[in-house]
């Protein structure tokens, strides 16, 4: 039996992450902004469909991007995140990621 | 999914669907919105949004075959579950370029409120706010009819 030993490979090291690294950096969040332009019903919608909230839920997070100015709409890893960005653009809302600093 | 059928009387409006044309030229190439990609990398980032280009120029083609020749001619058109998601992107699109050119003299404060002095309007921005409530009304009657 022998171990598998990286140094001479010519290969890159390989870093580490600690649990909570990883932890940390895998937690993205989706946040839609507000413009004085899109409708509250067309927001509202948007959500129901794209991110399948309920009535109640969609009616919350268009009243605090139209209060607050912002509200995350979605929290999870990146690669969906990413996708629901795109679909909330594809609708005209300004949507951008943003990494979740307190998962 | 259910029809909407609108009837408008087309000459009150024709001035409205020249100047919803008059944006939807200023928008080919142009986003509406400034779509931040995710990614910083160059290449990804112009593909995300060549992605979204091409999707809110079909958009912007929906709204030009709602108010095309047989709209002109009866006043007549319809919206369905064929075209409806088309045509409320692209009413989001061109009101938001409208907002930015014909009504950047209008803060958001009163945007948003709907309180806005016609009166005091110039003709041009009198069209872009015609425009504007007309795309704006279309959008609530879809979400209404279609999706409520």
């Amino acid at each position: 039996m022998v171990a598998l030993n990286m140094s001479g490979t010519g290969l890159p090291d390989v870093g580490t992450k600690t649990d909570e690294e990883i932890e940390h950096s895998s937690i993205w969040n989706v946040v839609v902004l507000n413009d004085p332009v899109n409708l509250m019903s067309y927001v509202s919608m948007i959500f129901r469909r794209v991110l399948g909230m309920s009535e109640q839920q969609a009616e919350k997070h268009m009243l605090e991007v139209h209060e607050l100015g912002r509200s995350v709409v979605w929290s999870g890893d990146r690669e969906k995140a990413e996708s629901f960005v795109y679909q909330l653009q594809s609708w005209h809302l300004t949507a951008i990621l943003e990494r979740n600093e307190n998962p | 999914m259910k029809t909407l059928e609108l009837r408008l009387d087309p000459k009150a409006v024709a001035p409205l669907i020249e100047h919803l044309r008059l944006m939807v030229n200023d928008l080919s190439g142009d986003l509406a919105t400034s779509a931040v990609p995710p990614d910083e990398d160059e290449l990804m980032s112009g593909i995300w949004k060549d992605d979204l280009l091409q999707s809110q120029n079909a958009d912007l083609s929906a709204i030009i075959d709602l108010f095309g020749e047989e709209f002109l001619d009866t006043g007549r058109t319809r919206v369905s579950g064929e075209n409806a998601d088309q045509v409320l992107r692209g009413c989001s699109a061109i009101r938001l370029r409208l907002r930015e050119i014909s009504l950047a003299g209008v803060s958001d404060e009163v945007l948003e409120a709907g309180e806005i002095d016609i009166e005091a309007m110039s003709d041009e921005e009198r069209i872009g706010y015609g425009a504007y409530s007309l795309l704006a009304s279309l959008q609530e009657l879809i979400v209404a009819q279609l999706y409520g």
